[in-house]
This record gives structure tokens, sequence and C-alpha cells, in this order.
């Protein structure tokens, strides 16, 4: 499922390739930092991460592009005495992009996407809960907004806040997102 | 499966059936299917419903519905299991798929409550290699809720694995075609049912539903267009299924197979094969259901005649013989039951001929007879007159009128199921038994309709108001219905009965508009008879289609609420509602080619989210929810 949806938003990417032609100046990649806020179980019990990723993107026209992110969290239980696993959080997402030019250097952003979130828990309670397999995906949707500043030629600082939904049961698991963005291409 | 599968996307499943429902004599390309709704294709919807029914008429029988392959009936079918998913043949090798709403005479097969005819396609003289796969998940993992929350446990409902198909196709001394593929999907593994499969085998309980097809088939041309051709393949399944002769879960391991050898244009117009086509099945050993081990096995000889004659009539002379017999065949344990007493067989014919007389221009008279002798030792005559109109090449017109005969199945007339249940943890066990009947008459459909169609380059609309009737109708009648003391249990004893008459009439229209990027087109089916239903069944769809921005198809399916009467009996506990609610459901697909990429042609990208809104609906009272799901396709061709 992992490895379908990310040659999915790989093979968009190619299909964008193919029609227009390969055109490396239409290429985007930056690394991100984004804070994991969430309410709920999720919020309760364990502490907020850090999220650290890379960021790659690809002009499709105007001011349109796809973009896809694959970034990671460590959750550390909140408190040592409930028991609960750690959690490595691994997020793939894909989206279409829309940049708003304000000005020369200022333009508004907003991204729609997918997200498919995979936990792999460790620790006692995980071993004795999920047995030989640790390791649970869940698809999501997500909505970000932010504001991308350029510095200097390509190189461009995004502010943005994202909030991530992520599919699960009884209820859905909800992030989030504020961070940034250093795109170096 | 293969034309199954999957999928779990029932939402659109059901969409798809209810959409082909609505439509009389629907033709739809495979490769339609495939960019529209990838796997979400009308197989693999047994996980949420029973047959495969296009007419509402009874959901348990298995003559409701008639699946044919090549023309030629497939009808080693197990326990009343009318589902494309037993038939061995893969969309990567179907060329096209008829679905047929109303009674119909047509070449070798008869559709007394509409069908479906699966057609292969010809095999290419170059070489080409061809790949498909899906992948799929439910949404609604518990993830994190597994530690923080009570009694929660672990699901994959209708979660289908990665699952994949290949054929290989072309020339060396004959062409030839061979397919193999993988399918693998979680069934009634659900929160919902885990409880009665748990107690009804625990060990299989978190089995995953699989089928294996592997086929061959080979042409050899010869001068003068005469053809030979071999069409052999089989499928295996293995899962957890509700068959409707059995209507409680079972465990069930199947192997059907399909043989068709076929001589084409021996002379002109005429046709002459051998089918060979049978089923072994296995009924797991669980804690109060013996095991059981039957096969099933149809052998015939069939030909068709076709002459034209200058003055434009068609004539089409088809005839079929063959033998088919149903057997036990002990299971390796000394816990088990005989699903016939004794081995069952029979022999069956028919001929049928059918003319097409052109009277005036657009205007041509379609009678068809078949006369023919089945299980019952009779001699029946079914038959269609039909009157076709074409008008200004826009607008046709359809006037049927049609009585057909429907046999009962083998299960129907000699089979026999039975289980144990206790009603309180401390009374008794208890023998529930289904069985078949020695005395079944055949029933019969009689039909009247009409069929309207305006269509021109950008819009089409047709109007279908029918009036139908059936005699003798078979049905699973039920003795005695209890919920068992096991939590979600309901268990029957039961037997066929012919009961009687049943009427129904109503209409089913469809209207669509295309513009230039851009398609909207709807389809209603109303039923205005009282004991059928749902009564009101409304498709809406859309699509967007761009160059680089693939096509995007929003589709939204409406259903009246509906009643099982199977499971409106005094003992019900409130499990299982006998009746089931409206239904509100949307999708949204979006699907993208790409014509090249290296050694790769016609990339086809999906992705797919069924039930956008997660509404809680079932099918099927004892079925799971059709959950929101988020599927993945890609196929193409080297």
């Amino acid at each position: 499922m992992r490895i379908l949806s990310l040659l999915f938003c790989l093979s968009i990417v190619s299909q964008s390739f193919y029609s227009q032609g390969i055109d490396f100046n239409r290429i985007s990649a930056g690394i991100n930092l984004n804070y994991l806020i969430s309410e709920g179980d999720m919020g309760q019990y364990w502490k907020k991460p850090l999220t650290v990723g890379l960021k790659a993107g690809y002009l499709l026209r105007n001011s349109f592009s796809l973009e896809g992110e694959l970034s990671y969290a460590k959750f550390k239980p909140e408190n040592e005495a409930t028991n609960y696993p750690l959690i490595n959080l691994i997020l793939m997402s894909g989206g279409l992009k829309y940049n708003l030019n304000l000005s020369r250097h200022f333009q508004l952003t907003l991204k729609p996407g997918i997200e498919n979130t995979m936990f792999i828990f460790s620790g006692p309670s995980a071993d004795l809960i999920y047995e030989q397999n640790k390791n649970e995906s869940e698809f999501g949707f997500f909505l970000s907004s932010g504001i991308q500043i350029v510095i200097w030629k390509d190189i461009k600082l995004e502010l943005n806040l994202k909030v991530l939904n992520i599919l699960s049961s009884p209820e859905s698991i909800i992030f989030y997102a504020p961070g940034l963005t250093l795109f170096i291409l | 499966m293969i034309l199954r599968i999957l999928i779990l996307s029932f939402a659109i499943f059901s969409s798809l059936l209810q959409a082909q429902r609505l439509t009389t004599g629907t033709y739809k390309r495979t490769s339609d299917l495939l960019r529209n709704y990838g796997v979400s294709y009308p197989f693999g919807l047994s996980k949420f419903i029973q047959n495969l029914n296009l007419n509402s008429y009874d959901d348990w029988r298995s003559a409701s519905s008639v699946i044919s392959l090549n023309g030629i009936q497939f009808n080693t079918i197990p326990l009343n299991y009318t589902s494309p998913d037993f038939v061995p043949i893969d969309l990567l090798q179907v060329d096209s798929i008829h679905f047929y709403s109303e009674p119909d005479i047509r070449g070798n097969n008869i559709y007394p409550s509409g069908g479906i005819e699966i057609f292969s396609k010809e095999i290419r003289d170059t070489f080409q290699i061809q790949f498909r796969s899906f992948t799929g998940s439910e949404t609604g993992d518990p993830l994190i809720y597994r530690f923080t929350r009570q009694n929660i446990s672990i699901v994959n409902k209708n979660k289908i694995v990665p699952s994949a198909v290949i054929s290989v196709e072309g020339k060396s001394l004959v062409n030839y075609r061979f397919t193999a593929g993988y399918f693998g999907y979680f069934a009634f593994n659900s929160s919902e049912n885990s409880e009665i499969l748990s107690s009804l085998a625990h060990h299989l309980t978190k089995k995953q539903n699989r089928q294996i097809l592997g086929s061959a088939e080979l042409t050899y041309k010869l001068a003068g267009q005469k053809e030979i051709s071999l069409y052999s393949s089989l499928i295996h399944f293995f899962g957890w299924e509700l068959p409707p002769f059995i209507t409680s879960f079972v465990h069930l391991r199947s192997y059907n197979f399909a043989n068709r050898l076929q001589f084409s244009n021996l002379f002109k117009g005429f046709l002459a094969g051998v089918k060979y086509d049978g089923n072994i099945s296995s009924l797991e050993p669980m804690e109060l259901t013996p095991a059981g081990k039957f096969l099933l096995n149809d052998v015939s000889l069939f030909t068709s005649y076709t002459y034209s004659a200058e003055n434009g009539i068609l004539l089409e002379i088809h005839s079929e013989a063959g033998n088919y017999s149903g057997i036990n065949s002990d299971p390796d344990t000394e816990f088990k039951q005989n699903i016939f007493d004794r081995q069952r067989s029979y022999l069956y014919y028919h001929i049928a001929p059918r003319l097409n007389i052109p009277l005036l221009e657009g205007f041509r008279f379609i009678p068809s007879v078949r006369l023919e002798k089945n299980i019952l030792p009779v001699h029946v005559l079914s038959a269609s007159l039909k009157l076709w109109f074409d008008l200004f090449q826009k607008h046709h017109l359809a006037l049927t009128a049609s009585s057909t005969a429907s046999f009962p199945g083998i299960h129907e007339k000699f089979g026999r199921f039975s289980t144990f249940r206790k009603k309180h943890e401390n009374s008794v066990l208890d023998t529930f038994t289904i069985a078949g009947n020695e005395n079944l008459l055949h029933e019969r459909v009689n039909n009247l309709s009409a069929y309207y169609k305006y269509a021109n380059p950008v819009f089409q609309v047709s109007f279908n108001p029918f009036l139908r009737n059936v005699n003798n109708n078979i049905k699973m009648y039920d003795l005695n219905v209890i919920s068992s003391y096991y939590p979600g249990d309901v268990i029957r004893n039961s037997e066929f009965r012919n009961e009687g008459d049943k009427s129904s009439w109503g209409i089913n229209s469809s209207i669509s508009y295309a513009f230039p990027f851009f398609t909207l087109s709807s389809a209603y089916a109303g039923i205005f008879t009282k004991h059928i239903n749902p009564k009101n069944v409304l498709i809406i769809a859309s699509k967007v289609s761009g160059n680089i921005w693939g096509s995007f198809l929003i589709e939204y399916l409406y259903s009246s609420a509906r009643t099982y009467k199977e499971f409106d009996f005094e003992d019900n506990p409130g499990i299982f509602s006998s009746g089931i609610p409206e239904i509100n459901l949307f999708s949204i697909t979006y699907s993208n080619t790409l014509p090249r990429l290296y050694s790769l042609n016609t990339i086809l990208l999906g992705i797919k989210v069924d039930n956008v809104f997660n509404r809680k609906v079932k099918f099927h009272p004892m079925g799971n929810n059709a959950d929101r799901a988020i599927e993945f396709y890609l196929s193409f061709q080297i």
C-alpha cells in the first residue's frame, strides 16, 4: 500500500515529465520542521514531538505544483508509568499546491492532499498487543496553508500550518502542525 | 475475480450493480470499466450481498441470475452462489461484458431473470505482456486507541492486500495467452463479525480470503476463417463466505475450472464445441458444522449455426446437449456431512432457433424459441417476441413479450446442509438443516416491456417500463429461524418450495450528456410493487477529464430502504435488523494515463475513495458495514 501510494505520486510527477519534458527548473526541494500538536488521546498520553523531513515539488503550470513530503517523528509517552508504547511515526504525503503571488518576495500557499501515516509501536505494551506486527498504517487527508518568502534566488522560506486528519477508529486523530520549510532548490 | 476481488469498495460495487440493473442490455467495454472504476468492479460483491441478482427478485436463489462465458453458460456454481468470483477469467482476458436485466433468450443461453455475458478477447499476433495490480485499505484502524481505550480489537475489515494479474500473449505456432493472478482480501474479518467467526472456527478467524487464477488460451487459425480455440482456466477460492444455500458463515475452499474446445466456421456460419466445466468445493470443519466436500461436473456438446438470406432475414439455430452431475467426496474427517445423499446426475439439452426479420426499413421482428429438457423429466418451451424500430437513426424503440422457464438448481433439488446450534448456554445442541426438494417444479417468468432510447453524439436518454410475473416461484421457505447462543448468529431450518406467483412492474431510465471535458449521467430504477425492494435506486455520476490533470469521477448512489424477510423472525434479538435503511453514498475516483514510459505502454494509475463521508451502511443484514476505503490501482502493457 505504501509503495503503491508513493508510486502513485511519482507517476503523476512522471506524467508531468513526460508531457512537458523534464525541466529541472521546475523542481523544488527543501527540508522542513513541524511541531505536531494533537488533541484527544494522542495529545493527552504522548508528548508533542518535532518532525523532520524532506519536501520535493514539481511546478506543473502557472501557480500549481505537485508536492510530496516524507518526514519522521518520535512520540514518547507523557507519563512513563502509563506503560504506553513509544511511537515512531513516518508520514508520507502528496498534494496539489497553489501559490498566490502577493508581491515579488511573498506568496500565499494552499495545499490539500492525502497522507499515509505509519505508526511503529515499540516497548513492552506493543509486544503484548501487536505481537508480531507492530506497524499500523492509515490514510488521512490534510490541508496546509502558509506564507512563502523569497530569500535569495531559489532559496525560499515557507511558514505554514498544516491540519492533518488521520482516519482512525473510533475517532480520527487530528494533528495541527505549525512549521517551516527551507527550499534550497 | 477474478473478476471479483475485491472490493472492498462495496459501495461502488453496489452502485455499479445497480447501474447495470437500471439499463437494459448495457454494454461496457472492459477498458471503460478499468478506466472508470479500476478495482471497483462488480466482482467482489459477495462480501456484502448474496447473489448477484439483477432483478431484486430473490437474493437467495441460484437461478436469479445466469453467467455465461464466451457464449456458453457457466453452471458449476457451488452452493447457489451465482458470483463472478467463481468464473475463471480475469479482466485482462476480457473483451466485453454484457449485462441483461430483462428475461431473454440469447444464443445458447437463457436468462429468466437477467444475466451476465463475459467474452474473452481475441489473442494478438504480436507479443504483449499485460499487468494490473491493486491494493486498498479500509480506513479505521484503531492505531493508538488499541492502547488507550478498552475492548477495541484489531480489524482488517474489507482490506485488499496487494494483488496482481499478469498475462502474456503472442503467436508462435498458435496464438497463445497465459494468465496468472493472485487476489487477497479480508471479507468478514471485522469487528461486527469477529465474535461469531471466532465462535465457529477460532483458528480461521483472522484468515484472509484469497483467489488464485491460472489460465491458458490457444487459438489455431486455419484457412477461410476456420479456427480452433481452446480455453482452459482454473480459479481457486479460499475464505469466509455466506453462500446463499447455507445462509450462514462457512469457510469455503473451492476450485472452479472451465475448459472449452471450440471449432469456428467448420463451414460458413457453423460453430461446434465441447464444454467441460467443474467445481470441487470443501467446507472447512468448524466447531458446530461438519466438514463437507462435493464435486459438480458439467460436460456438453454445443453448436450454433447462423444463416443470412439475401432478403435480409437472419436465422440462428443454437443447441446444446450435456450431462450435469453432483456427487459427494468424503472429506478427510469423521465429522462430515453429505451435501448430496448420492450421486445425482441428469441429462439436459435444448434447441433454440431465432429469426431476425426486417419488415420495413428500420423495423425488425425478432422471434426466439427454446425447447429444452433440464433437471426435470419434462420438456419445456420458452419464447420471446420482439419488435424493434429504428427511427431517423436517433430514436430506437423495442417492444418485448417473453415467457421463459427457470429450473431449480442441483442444490435446490437435491442438496442438503446441516449444522448444530444451541439456543441458550445450557440448552442441548439442535440440528438445523437446509434441504433441497425433489418435488420442485420449474418456475416461469412472463414479461412485457418496452424500451425507448434517443441518442445523438452528446445526449442520450432511455426509458424501460416493464411488467413481470413469476409463476411457481422457487423459494427457500423457512420452517424455523433462531438467533443462537452465539452472538451475531442466525440459523434456520429451511426447505425449497414452489410458492405461488409474484408480480412486479416498474421502470428503468437513464440520461447522459457529454460536454467537451465533462460528462454527466444519471440512472434511476423504480419498482412499484409492494413485496420487491429497494423501491427506488438513483445514481448520478460525473466525470471531468483533462490532459495532464487526468480524470475525476464523482459518483452518488441512493437506494431506498429495503427489507429482508429472512431476518424478520420472532426470535430476532435485534442484532440483525430485517430492514436496511436508505443508502446515500459518495465516491471519488482519480485516474491518470501515461501513454508511454520507457518500455511500458498505456500506464493507468488511479486512486479511489469509496464512501467518502464514511456512512455506516449495509447491503445485507449479516454483511460488513461499508466503511470508507481508499484504493490504488495500476496497470500497464509491455
